[in-house]
């Protein structure tokens, strides 16, 4: 009878499929494979501000790119943020996950606060640390003056803005990093830890041999997201430094933003945005193999 | 988080156990780190521009607790800037952000969960696909689109783009297939239309998974940046966080506008957090670990 039904309405069940896909493959189309293509395409050719056109011009953006100091500092700034960034969030939100495993009012209320950050938009967690950060009227100084310690930069000092950006993103991002251990952890049968300690094992060699091992599809999948949003690292530099001091956080995103939208450059801007593309699908596709080989174990 | 849980775990083996005096120290640093920021918001807010640099140094508990409270910095926020504008047109966006991604895309989450057509597994990939490519990569033609539709420097320019949401599609549609074949065939047998199925049927099912989806939409939306900052020009058309963005770059910074500021684009959202954080949570553990 299922046969019967499902054959009668198969004209039906199709121009159903239709109608309702309808509105968001025109979203699709339109707002995401439309611009992705035109990227390509006018990352060959060169935009003239006066007249507005693009007129065809080869590889040459590449050639300009392959030759673009301030696109490999950029390179080298962003990979400099992801390495300081990712292990640090991955390392605490495990770390707080574990911390707040166990039920209590004590865990949901320190679980709430921790997601505070993931709900306030990336400009005000900007201006709140950078305001914090301030090396003349920022409390983070305040506090380190009443220890007795010396003032810093922080954001206006070349060697300490990376890491100060860094630690704001960190602050924004860990609460999810955190939800997802704390999913994982769950997810661990408790089986597994009724046999280690039966077995004689400690709390290390548990943790090491036992929960390091079988969150191996949560590292891989925060491992896959984290990487991501930190090559994508824009908004508190934008916000704080403008890619400053001399350089120090010129980062690709901001790159790309500037030379489009403040010198115009669009031609040689879609050059780098699929360079930038490229990248992130290289590690997106680098972190999969990861991530099969974490679940085949 | 209790959901998670499966019943008659033990948990002990998982968490730190460290000594009480450690449990407080550490408890107290994240407290600390977390909390300070909104403190300082809350407490500058309702602070004099004096009071406001005379607390500063050293910190202390007046840093964070104003002794003379003052509306003064609402009031002027709301009425001698544009700001109210900005939080409206925010609001506005994110309303309809939220409205056409949840119906638009729980739509085709339901065609790709229940009806069957050559194709259906290619669609989904191609759907999926569009997570690869990060939006800061396809942003400048996005714009030239939009000129070429004439509809720059407009409300539906800032939210258009992204009402078709991957995301969104891949979490409802985990829903939506796990619904029972029982409820299918009902539909069927009762000779309910395919788009009443969707509607009438299905969708009430997975109320759940459509707050989740909304309440991250309302979150991304509230959160946008770079491309309101693109699109839109005309600073009546501005949202929340270009318009504090841009309080904050000005020559000479009215500290105390941009905690208001910051106060009026934060504290609501932080609230509306704290009664569907559940919702939330759900939406990226069940979206991310499948």
């Amino acid at each position: 009878m299922a046969q019967l039904i499902s054959k009668s309405g198969k004209a039906q069940r199709y121009r159903a499929a239709f109608f309702l896909s309808l509105p968001a493959l025109i979203g699709l189309f339109l707002f995401h494979y439309w611009p992705i293509a035109e990227t390509v395409r006018l990352s060959f050719t060169d935009y003239k501000v006066f007249t507005g056109e693009f007129t065809f011009t080869g590889l040459k953006n590449y050639d300009i790119a392959l030759n673009d100091p301030l696109l490999f500092l950029s390179l080298k700034n962003t990979a400099l943020f992801f390495l300081i960034k990712v292990p640090l969030q991955m390392v605490l939100g495990l770390c707080l996950a574990m911390l707040i495993a166990k039920p209590g009012r004590d865990s949901t209320l320190l679980r709430t606060l921790i997601l505070f950050p993931a709900v306030t938009s990336m400009v005000v967690a900007s201006i709140v640390w950078g305001m914090m950060f301030h090396s003349d009227i920022g409390i983070v100084n305040g506090v380190l003056e009443s220890f007795g310690l010396p003032a810093q930069g922080f954001l206006r000092d070349k060697n300490q803005a990376l890491p100060a950006l860094a630690s704001i993103t960190i602050w924004k991002d860990v609460g999810l990093s955190m939800i997802f251990y704390l999913a994982g952890l769950l997810a661990i049968p408790s089986v597994y830890y009724e046999a280690a300690r039966i077995d004689g094992a400690g709390r290390w060699e548990i943790f090491r041999y036992i929960t390091l091992p079988l969150l191996n599809r949560t590292h891989a999948f925060v491992l896959v997201t984290s990487t991501i949003a930190a090559f994508k690292i824009f908004v508190p530099v934008e916000v704080l430094t403008d890619g400053g001091p001399s350089n120090a956080t010129r980062v690709i995103v901001h790159y790309i933003f500037h030379l489009a939208f403040r010198f115009n450059r669009f031609s040689y801007a879609t050059a780098l945005s699929v360079i930038l593309a490229i990248i992130l699908i290289a590690i997106s596709i680098f972190q999969l193999r990861i991530t099969r080989d974490a679940e085949n174990e | 988080m209790s959901e998670l849980r499966q019943p008659g775990m033990s948990l002990a083996a998982l968490t730190f156990s460290v000594g009480s005096l450690w449990r407080v120290v550490i408890y107290l640093v994240i407290v600390v780190a977390f909390a300070t920021p909104y403190l300082w918001i809350v407490g500058s807010t309702f602070k004099s521009r004096q009071d406001l640099f005379d607390d500063l140094y050293p910190v202390s508990l007046r840093t964070f607790v104003p002794s003379n409270p003052t509306l003064e910095n609402l009031i002027t926020l709301f009425s001698e800037t544009n700001f109210a504008q900005a939080v409206l047109n925010s609001v506005v966006v994110a309303a309809m952000s939220v409205t056409f991604a949840v119906t638009i895309n729980s739509m085709i989450a339901f065609v790709l969960a229940w009806l069957k057509f050559p194709g259906r597994r290619l669609l989904f990939i191609v759907i999926l696909a569009t997570l690869t490519i990060a939006f800061e990569a396809k942003l400048i033609p996005l714009f030239l689109t939009m000129q070429q539709l004439h509809i720059d420097n407009t409300l539906p320019s800032i939210f258009l783009p992204w009402i078709t949401d991957a995301f969104i599609i891949f979490l409802l549609r985990q829903h939506f297939a796990e619904l029972p074949q029982d409820l299918y065939d009902a539909a069927i047998i009762d000779g309910c239309s395919f788009f009443r199925m969707y509607w009438q049927v299905m969708l009430p099912n997975i109320v759940p998974a459509l707050v989740s989806a909304g309440f991250i939409k309302f979150i991304f939306s509230w959160d946008s940046f770079i491309w309101p900052s693109i699109v839109i020009t005309d600073e009546s058309k501005t949202v929340i966080t270009v318009a504090l963005a841009k309080m904050f770059s000005d020559e000479y910074i009215l500290w105390e506008l941009v905690f208001a500021g910051s106060f009026v684009a934060t504290i609501p959202v932080v609230v509306i957090f704290i009664f569907l954080q559940r919702f939330y949570v759900q939406g990226f553990v069940r979206s991310g670990l499948k």
